[in-house]
């Protein structure tokens, strides 16, 4: 499989799970590149690791948006794909093509709900500032049913 | 005096109602392809009990499947999504069907668990993820 058989999410985790077997790691404030080189994280240097990935990789310049996509959900790399690491490290041994689409499968579910806990703390902090809640109880829904109806 | 006992027992009966805030989020995140509405729902009452959530979440899917007209080429799919006192957001998968489950599967969470004790957590917070898949012409 290659980049291009990936859409959306899929193809995040994908990039993300090559940075990281490409040797890029983030460290606290720092993000070590694939050469060791230790530099402080920030959004351009995340996307100098991706272009030399990409550059590796022999992927076209289409990528830029995907590059974009996974400063934004830098998040992922940081700490689903350290966490799971181990775990991946045994299942390595096993995987061929036919099972990568159960790994990542798995993954995107795990990737959905660490979108979703984005989305979330984001707006829980914002909430206070931006928005006027609706109080709504089992006898007083119709907003909520509205809102769910109605684009 | 009979009247103002039973006016008390009646705003009893309405405190003990689980109640919850409700607020829009626009997003710009897409699930395969196709644009997602948020809706983020906030227990008001302390120590919400996942029962109480789920209660919740049952009453307002029969009405909207009461109210939900699907179209030839547009359908609506909705997640439900709960963070639960353990710190870790537990998510439904896409349902579109009033036989579908409605609840997070509380044995997998972002980053993984070994499962949830449904009578210990309580539920923190609610979302509900929303697309409308259209079919092309």
């Amino acid at each position: 499989m290659s980049l291009g058989d990936y859409k959306g999410a899929n193809k995040i985790f994908y990039i993300c799970n090559k940075l990281r077997e490409s040797g890029v790691k983030l460290d606290g404030d720092y993000i070590i590149t694939q050469r060791k080189k230790k530099l402080k994280y920030t959004n351009e240097n995340l996307k100098y690791c991706i272009e030399k990935l990409f550059y590796s990789l022999k992927y076209e310049a289409e990528e830029d948006e995907v590059s974009d996509m996974i400063i934004d959900f830098k998040y992922i790399f940081d700490n689903e794909l350290e966490e799971e690491e181990e775990e991946e490290e045994e299942e390595e041994a096993d995987l061929d093509s036919a099972h990568d689409q159960d790994f990542l499968d798995n993954k995107l579910k795990h990737l959905m709900g660490d979108l979703n806990e984005k989305w979330c703390k984001k707006e829980e902090e914002e909430e206070d500032v931006a928005e006027v809640g609706v109080v709504i109880d089992e006898d007083n829904m119709q907003p909520l049913l509205d809102a769910m109806l109605n684009d | 005096m009979k009247k103002n006992e039973k006016k008390k027992n009646e705003q009893k009966e309405q405190e003990k109602k689980p109640k919850f805030e409700m607020t829009q989020s626009p997003t710009k995140v897409k699930y395969q392809g196709v644009p997602v509405k948020k809706i983020n729902i906030k227990p008001l009452n302390k120590n919400t009990p996942i029962n109480d959530a789920n209660a919740f979440i049952d009453t307002t899917m029969k009405n909207i499947f009461k109210q939900y007209k699907p179209t030839e080429d547009s359908r609506k799919m909705w997640r439900v999504i709960y963070k639960l006192s353990d710190g870790r957001w537990y998510s439904s998968k896409f349902f579109s069907s009033p036989t579908d489950s409605f609840y997070p599967d509380f044995t997998n969470s972002a980053g993984g668990s070994k499962g949830v004790n449904i009578d210990k957590e309580t539920v923190e917070f609610m979302n509900i993820n929303i697309i409308t898949a259209k079919e092309k012409k």
